[in-house]
């Protein structure tokens, strides 16, 4: 079996995974973060980011710097679910309602 | 296993006794007890263990009295913890749904939204099945939830700034010495960041900061997010603090890449700051045998540490075809083999890694392949900004890599930018650019005098200073050894 090199720890996402991506047309890295699951773990980016965006450039051809990285939703970090209601009792708009 | 030794912490790991000791996280402790596999992976139930050591990667995640999915390395150990592993069937260390991993063919990528729809009814019973398999971790019980209710601190202050490594420490002594109320937020449990490898070069600016009396210094927090309109949220534990200021100061450092080759993720492949992380804050020595793949003079570094700690090192691998030298010398010099110009091919072994096949960079015909038995890989693959916060506080492009043409947005012109309700935000030190700690020094320090003209106007001499500060970052011949590309 040929030994799978890892792009996307969290999710799982292969090299190869990312090539066959591309090969079916979602050559954008957010389209590419759809369709395969990578930027989407709990690692939010941290550890896949530059080596997806690397990978999508070389593939088309193009400056990887004039690649925009997705999105990286919040939390920036796992947070214990709880603790997002915490200062809700004081009126603080953006706690857990 | 250990460069030095503290009181001893005794906890359970499934149900068996094992001693760590003072000064642990549960991470550190499991792993000089010789525990390799922390985790299985999401969708193949790979083998995983330590990997950044540093709470990013989230490869570490146990149950912890209870709270599932926590990143155990950076859970602070205490004396009676009850450690559990997730996921996995019957166990996690024996799990039989590894065999996915051998039947990888049945699962193209995207195949979540092709096979399991059709035809529709069967979705129902196809979505019970994968939540049985992908779901790692129980929901507590009720016996086991928090007993304690979370608590909230509302604070104020006129600077915030995220991250207490060099760039974040300078900053927020300049703020603090143009006479503002600064608050500086940083996960590890002491100052520093990167900079802990040259303590000295640190210790001032720690000593310094902490005699700061406008400073109010949370340490072992994390910021997990700052939306640009409100405050800046972290937590510590079971606390929220949520921070409102005048202006922010992004000095979050740098995430480090990993390397991409075969096999890349077995337990015992490590990120060279997750591997140093290791072995200098919780003497945990990674291993015994390890091989270091360096692309940049990080990796000759690296290696070196690992040598005086006393671990056996076989072999650098250096992406370079002049394999670091002159650095490099020094290690030669040592006994160390310098494989100069060639990568890791693939990480071999079962559960854990117990060699590494590496090749020549150019596939060069006439050099040989080697296999390096190991039961530690550390990987030096470069850097990636940490600059998530800017972009969510902005909506504004994050770009991560350096290209022919520089650093894209964030790293132009001074580092400034405007939060979405109009609030003055720098970025400074890795964040913006990975660059040398000179260089975060003086971009964390332009970046608190920056904050105080905002604040407060400032007369002449701020506005002096500052120029004087710009024109000394300007001026600085920034040297590329610290930048990597990824193999
Ligand atoms: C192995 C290695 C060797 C080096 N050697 C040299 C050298 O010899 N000479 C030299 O000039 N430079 C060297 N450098 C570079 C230098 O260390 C860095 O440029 C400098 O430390 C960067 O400082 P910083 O403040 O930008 O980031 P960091 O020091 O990384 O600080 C960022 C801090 O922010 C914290 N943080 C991140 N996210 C969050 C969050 N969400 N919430 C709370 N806190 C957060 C981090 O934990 C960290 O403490 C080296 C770097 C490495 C990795
Ligand atoms: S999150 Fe713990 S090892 Fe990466």
């Amino acid at each position: 079996m040929k030994k799978k090199a890892f792009v996307c720890f969290c999710m799982d996402v292969t090299e190869a995974a990312l090539r066959e991506a591309f090969r079916q047309g979602f050559r954008e890295p957010e389209l590419m973060k759809r369709f395969t699951g990578a930027f989407m773990g709990p690692c939010q980016g941290k550890t896949c980011a530059a080596n997806v965006l690397q990978r999508a450039a070389e593939m088309a051809g193009v400056d990887a710097s004039s690649l925009r990285a997705p999105t990286c939703r919040p939390p920036l970090v796992p947070v214990p679910i709880g603790l997002l209601a915490a200062g809700a009792d004081e009126g603080s708009d953006d706690a857990a309602h | 296993m250990r460069t030095f030794t503290k009181t001893p912490l005794a906890f359970t790991y499934d149900g068996r006794r094992v001693e760590g000791q003072d000064g642990d996280t549960v991470g550190s402790a499991l792993h000089a007890a010789g525990v390799r596999i922390f985790s299985r992976s999401l969708q193949f139930h790979r083998p995983r263990g330590l990997f950044c050591v540093n709470g990013r990667c989230v490869s570490c995640a146990v149950r912890i009295d209870g709270h599932p999915h926590m990143r155990a390395c950076t859970v602070r150990l205490e004396s009676g913890m009850t450690v559990e592993s997730e996921g996995g069937w019957p166990s996690m260390s024996f799990d039989v749904w590894r065999a996915l991993d051998f039947f990888h063919f049945l699962f193209p990528p995207g195949f979540q939204y092709r096979f399991f729809i059709k035809p529709r009814w069967m979705f129902r019973i196809w979505e019970r099945m994968l939540r049985q398999i992908a779901a790692h971790a129980a929901v507590p019980s009720p016996a086991e939830k928090h007993s304690s209710a979370p608590s909230y601190l509302k604070e104020t202050a006129d600077v915030v700034v995220v991250g207490g490594g060099a760039a974040g420490l300078a900053a927020a002594s300049a703020a603090c010495r143009q006479g503002l109320r600064v608050t500086l937020i940083d996960d590890n449990t002491d100052l520093g960041g990167g900079a802990r490898r040259s303590p000295e070069a640190l210790e001032d600016a720690a000593h310094e900061a902490l005699a700061l009396k406008t400073l109010t210094l949370h340490l072992d927090t994390r910021c997990f997010a700052y939306y640009g309109d409100g405050p800046v949220s972290a937590f510590r534990g079971n606390t929220l603090i949520e921070v409102t200021a005048k202006a922010v100061v992004i000095a979050t450092g740098a995430y480090e890449r990993p390397m991409i080759f075969g096999n890349n993720d077995l337990p015992g492949i490590f990120l060279s700051t997750g591997a140093l992380r290791l072995l200098h804050r919780y003497g945990v020595r990674p291993g015994t045998h390890a091989v270091v793949a360096a692309t940049t003079d990080d990796g000759i570094a690296t290696a070196a540490a690992l040598l005086d700690a006393g671990v056996h090192v076989e072999a650098v691998v250096d992406a370079r075809m002049h394999g670091g030298a002159p650095s490099s010398q020094r290690l030669h010099e040592r006994g160390i083999r310098i494989l100069a110009g060639y990568r890791i091919e693939h990480a071999r072994g079962l559960g854990r890694i117990r060699a590494v096949t590496v090749a020549p960079c150019d596939g060069h015909q006439t050099r040989a392949v080697h296999t390096l038995p190991c039961d530690v890989l550390v990987t030096c693959g470069g850097f990636q900004p940490a600059n998530e916060l800017c972009f969510q506080a902005t909506s504004q492009g994050n770009f991560l890599m350096e290209g022919a043409g520089g650093w894209k947005s964030l790293a132009q012109g001074e580092r400034q930018l405007a939060a979405r309700d109009g609030t003055p935000l720098f970025v400074a030190g890795n964040a913006a650019r990975i660059g040398s700690l000179a260089k975060a020094r003086l971009e964390g320090r332009i970046a608190g005098l920056a904050a105080a003209a905002e604040i407060a106007g400032g007369g002449a001499a701020l506005a002096d200073e500052l120029r004087r500060e710009r024109a000394a970052l300007a001026a600085l011949a920034e040297p590329d050894r610290w930048e990597g590309e990824s193999a």
